[in-house]
């Protein structure tokens, strides 16, 4: 049971992750490859936190707060440009973030990351057993949907739709195109702090090879193939691609092999949707 | 009557074309101008140059008396300039109504706090906003059409609706880049006495507009262009049934 | 004299990374796709060649049979996959994640075919035959970059400048619309143009692969210092994004020495951020942008 537990955790959080990236690629339609090393930089700094006996929701806080500035101000050059500096950038700052990860070792523990992160308790009830800590996830979940929900419906959405449709169009409104793409970065910056810190949690532990750019490539298929600028297309999404392994494991693999073989198949997913399902499994035209 | 807008001696080249060249007139408060010349002589390249779209090399662009050449785009709608495009560029995929919403000059609730954490007065504004733009899709004659998506209506109708985005972002002086072309009969009739309707409310219009009959219906003034450069400017009238422009015109410019 | 040496280094590797950014550029001005595959295969050209030398396969043979599966399955990506897109006018960033799903196939399916470790050149017996000119050591490997990157740079050149097929296909690249209306058929032209670059891209390839080691995943950061090269250099100039990668090699293998670690990336990353920040257009030519 456990085990299934487990899968639905991180289903719901990754599914936050996909949220996040379905800010940006999805809705105002830049690309984006380093969602994973923002959830990295959330987990981190919570962890790092928790571990300096910070409360828990002192510790998340800083997490968002922290992933929001950041993503902001690493987008902030290349927003300011029309054209594909933003791909550079979004691959540059992932494969920056795992150099960091790395070598930043007084912080982050380098390659060996960081063990025994602490759990949360609530009410004296410890979120450190899956069947208690599935309840922080969910809420976690509907939160971050009630938000991306909320953002849509406002004059808001409606403007950042308006951009990924015809930029030029939004500025001849008067409107100030790069300060309403940063809010949404900086929205899509502290989901990812928020998967982050929840991951942290819910391992315990942290290292680099959890965020690094696979995990990117991880996510983006999972908002492919669920379908983006949908509610529903990021949570059915990773709930589809985290049971994937299980079914590899039906196939004996080496141990080495199997990295490969999952990418290898995201791979494939990502191909595969882009040729006959763009709109991926909810169905909205990317 | 005061003088909005004064654009004078403004060059513009590209490479080592030269679309602008020291070209100059000047708009009336309240007045419809009809800026027509042949194609290719510069009346495109005059809207970049006074909405912002482009920065002119040379000359200089007031609006009531200040200096805007240079200014950010924004800040020229801001001010009071709001164009609309030859080729339409609406939000395609949006309904009618968002399409206004988008463009409205009303800036609150566009910012993801407003948006997440007080979602009750984010629903508010929006409120507020959907009644606005409805008051202007009243004035465009498109209120029934307002929620489809833009797909779905007719291409006068989409045409009307650029008119309303120019509305939405409450510019005194609107720049209309060829409003009828293409229009049909009907079409063409309800566009023109929208334009007579904006005149009406006090706006002033520049408007791109090739249907010589159209522009003696709808100009007070007229600004005829030819290789960037102004060759007279005045009375619709006067100006139309000058021999050697409609030569120009009808003649060797296309 | 460690500073000389490092300086030669980098410009050897500098010049490997040249191909790479020339080759990135020449298919994106071309097809305005933003190629991210490119990297994977970068990945492929090594590993194949590899192979063919294990096999018995004298080392010339290798190359070329490294660089003909290069330009075959290049060709096939344009045709199969990209081509549709564009027929489909499916928006850039689809394009670009097909792209991405395509360097996540190639790199993963070298890594199940061969290994996901590192691999060297058992087989070429001169991979560790060195040569020294004054104070400077270069391995026969590092001679063979040097020289083939040059030459490749020269030849892509001439062969755009200078061949009738060249020509049209910088027709092609600067107005689509009126190539199709002179009938120089533009999807066929792409095909020329992916082939050709992921042929070429396997040489560098390969000699790194000599020289040092390979591994399936390392070509992402090659591939981002050469994409950073080429918004430096401009998109238009193929000597000038060749000369900024050879710039920023050398600055990286510089950095390298000054601080442990795996900092140059960070390193080369920030020049980008700086650069954009003061001049977005490129120190050669035009601005970074698609061909429409």
């Amino acid at each position: 049971m456990n085990f299934f537990l487990s899968y639905v955790i991180l289903a719901e959080i990754f599914a936050i992750m996909a949220l996040s990236t379905n800010f940006l690629v999805g809705v105002i339609g830049i690309f984006s490859v380093s969602q994973a090393a923002l959830m990295g930089v959330g987990a981190y700094a919570y962890a790092v936190a928790a571990m300096a006996g910070l409360p828990f929701p002192v510790a998340l806080l800083l997490a968002l707060v922290l992933c929001a500035i950041l993503n902001v101000l690493t987008s902030l050059p290349s927003l300011r440009l029309a054209g594909d500096y933003f791909v550079v950038t979004s691959f540059g700052i992932q494969l920056v973030a795992t150099a960091v990860f790395i070598n930043w070792s007084d912080v982050t523990g380098g390659v060996s990351g960081i063990a025994g992160i602490p759990a949360p308790s609530f009410f004296g009830v410890s979120t450190e057993e899956p069947r208690n800590f599935i309840v922080v996830t969910t809420l976690a979940l509907i939160a971050a949907a009630t938000g991306y929900a909320l953002l849509m419906r406002s004059s808001y959405g409606r403007v950042l739709h308006a951009i990924r449709l015809d930029e030029l169009a939004v500025v001849a409104a008067g409107r100030n195109v790069l300060r309403l793409k940063l809010g949404i970065s900086a929205v899509s910056g502290a989901y990812a702090g928020l998967g982050g810190a929840l991951y942290a949690i819910f391992l315990s532990f942290i290292d680099p090879s959890s965020f690094e750019i696979h995990v990117s490539v991880l996510i983006l298929t999972m908002l492919v193939v669920g379908g983006a600028r949908t509610l529903s297309g990021s949570i059915i999404g990773p709930f589809i691609l985290l049971s994937i392994p299980q079914f590899m494991a039906l196939v004996s693999l080496p141990p080495t092999m199997v990295g490969p073989a999952r990418s290898l198949a995201y791979g494939v997913l990502l191909v595969a949707f882009m040729l006959l399902r763009p709109q991926g499994i909810a169905g909205r035209r990317l | 009557m005061e003088t909005l807008l004064d654009v004078g001696n403004v060059t513009r080249s590209f490479g080592g074309l030269r679309a602008l060249d020291g070209c100059s007139f000047a708009l009336r408060q309240g007045q419809v101008t009809c800026l027509v010349g042949p194609n290719g002589a510069g009346k495109t390249t005059v809207f970049d140059c006074i909405t912002g779209f482009l920065k002119p090399d040379a000359g200089s662009i007031r609006l009531s008396g200040e200096p805007i050449a240079g200014l950010h785009r924004r800040d020229i709608v801001r001010r009071g300039i709001a164009r609309s495009f030859q080729n339409l560029r609406l939000f395609e995929e949006m309904t009618v109504i968002d399409n206004v919403i988008v463009c409205l000059a009303d800036e609150t609730g566009n910012d993801p706090i407003t948006a997440i954490l007080r979602p009750f007065h984010s629903q508010a504004v929006l409120k507020r906003k959907t009644e606005q733009a409805r008051a202007i899709l009243e004035t465009v004659g498109l209120l029934a059409k307002a929620d489809h998506l833009v797909t779905a209506i007719s291409f006068g109708q989409q045409k009307l609706l650029c008119i309303a985005r120019v509305l939405a972002t409450d510019a005194e002086l609107l720049l209309l880049d060829e409003p009828t072309s293409g229009l049909g009969a009907t079409a063409l009739d309800t566009m023109v006495a929208l334009i007579r309707r904006l005149s009406g409310l006090g706006k002033t219009l520049l408007v791109v507009e090739h249907n010589t009959r159209i522009v003696r219906d709808i100009a007070d003034q007229v600004v005829f262009m030819h290789q960037g450069r102004v060759l007279a400017a005045g009375d619709p009238g006067d100006v139309l049934e000058r021999r050697d422009l409609a030569e120009i015109y009808f003649g060797g410019g296309h | 004299m460690l500073l000389l040496q490092l300086l030669v280094d980098g410009a050897v590797s500098g010049c490997a990374v040249g191909v790479v950014a020339i080759t990135f550029a020449y298919v994106y001005a071309t097809t305005g796709v933003f190629h991210v595959a490119h990297a994977g295969l970068f990945t492929l050209g090594g590993y194949i060649a590899w192979w063919l030398s294990g096999q018995g396969l004298p080392f010339p043979l290798a190359l070329m049979g490294a660089v003909a599966v290069g330009a075959a399955v290049g060709a096939v990506m344009q045709k199969a996959i990209y081509e549709t897109l564009m027929k489909r006018r499916a928006s850039p960033l689809v394009q670009l994640i097909a792209s991405l799903g395509l360097l996540a196939i190639l790199q993963n399916l070298v890594a199940l075919l061969f290994t996901p470790n590192m691999l060297q050149f058992e087989a070429v017996s001169w991979r560790l035959s060195m040569l020294d000119i004054g104070p400077i050591h270069l391995s026969l490997p590092q001679i063979w970059t040097l020289a083939s990157s040059l030459a490749i740079l020269a030849g892509l050149v001439l062969f755009s400048t200078r061949t009738i097929l060249g020509k049209r296909i910088r027709a092609v690249s600067s107005n689509r619309a009126l190539a199709e209306i002179t009938r120089l058929r533009p999807f066929d032209v792409y095909v020329v143009v992916v082939a050709i670059a992921s042929g070429l891209v396997a040489v560098p390839s390969v000699f790194i692969g000599v020289d040092q080691a390979m591994q399936p995943y390392t070509s992402v950061l090659v591939l981002l210092t050469a994409v950073i090269a080429v918004i430096a250099g401009g998109i238009g100039s193929l000597p000038g994004a060749f000369i900024i990668s050879v710039v920023l090699a050398v600055l990286q293998n510089l950095v390298l020495a000054l601080m442990p670690g795996r900092w140059s990336i960070a390193f080369t990353f920030m020049l980008f951020i700086v650069f954009i920040l003061i001049k977005p257009t490129g120190l050669f030519q035009t601005r970074l942008k698609r061909a429409s």
